[in-house]
C-alpha cells in the first residue's frame, strides 16, 4: 500500500517536471521569431522591391519555427492532464 | 486591418493544407477503426479534427497579422513586445483549446491535437512540391 503511494507520487512529481522541461521549448521560437523579423526588416530596407518575397517567407519561417513550441506545448498539457490519469491507472 | 496579398495568398494555402489535412486525419482514421486497429470511430473524430484544423489556421492567421504590424513597427524594442504578446496570448489561446479538448469528453483529443502542425505540414508539403519565390532574381546589392 505504502509502495503504491510512493509510486504515484514519484509518477505525479515526473509528469510534473516533465511537463515544465517540455514547456521550456516554448522560449526559443520567441526569440527566433524576434530575429527573423528584424532581419526581415533590414532586408526590406535594403530591397523594397523584394517586400512581398520577403514577407510570405519570413510568415513561413515564422510558422516553421514555431513547431518545436507547439510539440513541447502539446507535450507538456498532455504531461498535465493525460498522463497522471494513465499512471494512476497503471498502478491501481 | 488590411491584409497584404502575400499574406492573404499564404492564409489561403494554410486553409487548404488544414482542410485537405482534416479530411486525410479523419478518412484515415476511419479507415484504421474499419480495419480493426482497435481505435474507435465516430462523429466527435471528424468534429474535433475540423475544430483543430480550425484552431490551427486561426494561430496562423494570428502570426500573419502579428508579423504584418511588426514590419510596420517602427522602434526594435516595440517589435519585439508585439511578437511576445502575440506568442503568449496565441499559445494561451492553444493551451486553453487543447485543455477544452482532453477535458470535454465529447472530444477526442487526439484527433483534436494533431491538426495543429497542419500548417507546419502544409509548409513542407508547399516546399517539397517545388514552390519558388515570386519575385526570385529581383534586385541586387
Amino acid at each position: 500500500m505504502e509502495f503504491q503511494l510512493l509510486a504515484k507520487g514519484i509518477a505525479l512529481a515526473g509528469c510534473a517536471i516533465g511537463a515544465g522541461c517540455a514547456l521550456i521549448a516554448g522560449i526559443g521560437p520567441g526569440i527566433g521569431e524576434g530575429n527573423a523579423v528584424a532581419a526581415a526588416c533590414e532586408a526590406i530596407g535594403r530591397q523594397p522591391e523584394c517586400k512581398g518575397d520577403v514577407t510570405s517567407t519570413m510568415l513561413l519561417g515564422c510558422a516553421i519555427a514555431e513547431t518545436t513550441g507547439i510539440y513541447g506545448f502539446v507535450t507538456g498539457l498532455l504531461l498535465i492532464f493525460v498522463a497522471p490519469g494513465m499512471f494512476m491507472g497503471m498502478l491501481g | 486591418m488590411h491584409l497584404r496579398p502575400d499574406v492573404k495568398r499564404e492564409l489561403r494555402h494554410i486553409g487548404v493544407g488544414c482542410a485537405v489535412g482534416a479530411v486525410v486525419l479523419s478518412a484515415g482514421w476511419g479507415a484504421l477503426a474499419a480495419a480493426g486497429a482497435g481505435i474507435p470511430f465516430g462523429w466527435p473524430v471528424p468534429l474535433s479534427a475540423a475544430l483543430g484544423a480550425g484552431a490551427a489556421w486561426l494561430n496562423f492567421f494570428g502570426l500573419a497579422i502579428t508579423l504584418q504590424k511588426a514590419m510596420h513597427c517602427e522602434s526594435e524594442t516595440g517589435r519585439r513586445n508585439l511578437l511576445r504578446m502575440s506568442d503568449i496570448y496565441r499559445k494561451l489561446a492553444l493551451g486553453v483549446f487543447l485543455v477544452a479538448m482532453v477535458l470535454i469528453p465529447v472530444f477526442n483529443w487526439v484527433a483534436a491535437a494533431i491538426p495543429l502542425l497542419f500548417p507546419q505540414l502544409t509548409i513542407f508539403a508547399m516546399y517539397a512540391f517545388g514552390r519558388k519565390p515570386q519575385n526570385s532574381g529581383k534586385g541586387g546589392e
